[in-house]
């Protein structure tokens, strides 16, 4: 009951409103909204106040003009990472080598057990064709986008890691569609389908955040 | 004398450029301008301005810089040549659209 009170005080003042327009933003943003927000909410008061109203009545219409809290963050959902992708793209950028390749052998073991059971499969791809096709698509495919990603010239322009990475999501999309359409695996299609809504998702998000470097930076590195 | 007060979903980005095409402007000023300019028959919460002005960043329209005014950061916002391109295109459109339902709306 007490903090149901709390909660509701918190509603009607600046920090409480800011806590929930930004509380699932990475902390850059959440920063640079708290900043430009905090700068509108003093004019607004100072300009009621020269109106006329009292202190608190000021702070109460200021509140008020900026709207609902709620609604504030779900558009700046869509214009900002949220701290849980940011931690994503954080992890997927420090997947250490030995990560990949044991991620790489065992999803290679995987799908070659899948081929070899179909018998039409094996008379195309022999053993070492159908790992070297794998070894190019996972690893130097996927090396080349994250080289390019950490470059200096897609820092500068981030819309060339946006292609990049929509090339790659673009293919993974048709390697499990041409899979499923061949061999029905229903299951197989319900992982493949659930591994690539994150990368989608992710994707789509990317092409609204400007400062995506920035955001995907941890906490402390983005304070300093 | 009573006004109207219209909610404008997709409009304030357009108005956003439009204020900008004047000179650089932080999110206030931009704010109340457009507000005292409509004599208040636009009415938009100001907590979503700053989503719209993020969104048109995003997408190059606009450009941010920050700047130190009376010991407090603002950010400001300035319109750039891709925002100047697609203001006149959208001001061609709503140009041609509003002609369009004034003329129906005469005719009846």
């Amino acid at each position: 009951m007490i903090l149901d009170h709390e909660k509701s005080n918190r509603l009607h003042d600046l920090p409480g409103w800011l806590e929930i327009a930004t509380g699932s933003l990475a902390a850059p943003a959440k920063e640079r909204i708290r900043i430009e927000i905090e700068a509108h909410y003093s004019e607004s008061v100072a300009a009621h106040l020269a109106e006329g109203a009292f202190e608190s009545a000021a702070q109460a219409a200021a509140l008020t003009e900026l709207g609902s809290a709620k609604a504030a963050a779900r558009r700046f959902r869509r214009q900002h990472l949220t701290e849980k992708e940011a931690g994503l793209l954080r992890k997927w950028g420090a997947a250490s080598g030995f990560g990949l390749v044991v991620g790489y052998l065992s999803f290679c073991c995987l799908l070659y057990f899948l081929y070899s059971a179909d018998p039409e499969e094996t008379r195309y791809l022999n053993p070492a064709t159908f790992f070297a096709v794998e070894f190019l698509t996972m690893v130097i495919f996927s090396t080349a986008l994250f080289l390019v990603a950490r470059s200096k010239i897609a820092r500068r322009k981030f819309g060339l890691v946006n292609l990049l990475y929509s090339v790659n999501v673009c293919f993974s999309t048709l390697a499990v569609w041409y899979y499923v359409s061949r061999h029905h695996h229903s299951l197989v299609l319900l992982i493949c389908s659930a591994q690539l809504i994150r990368p989608l998702h992710i994707w789509y998000k990317l092409r609204n955040v400007k400062d995506a470097w920035r955001e995907m930076l941890p906490p402390q590195a983005a304070s300093s | 004398m009573y006004v109207p007060r219209m909610s404008f979903k997709g409009g304030l980005p357009t108005l956003i450029l439009q204020n900008l095409s004047r000179g650089p402007n932080h999110g206030y000023r931009i704010a109340q301008e457009i507000k005292t300019k409509s004599k208040g028959v636009l009415d938009f919460k100001e907590g979503t301005l700053y989503p719209a002005l993020h969104g048109l960043e995003g997408k190059g329209l606009v450009a941010s810089y920050t700047k130190q005014e009376g010991g407090r950061t603002r950010c400001y916002y300035k319109l750039t040549e891709k925002g100047k391109k697609s203001l006149a295109k959208q001001k061609e459109e709503w140009t041609s659209f509003a002609g369009a339902i004034s003329s129906l709306l005469q005719e009846a």
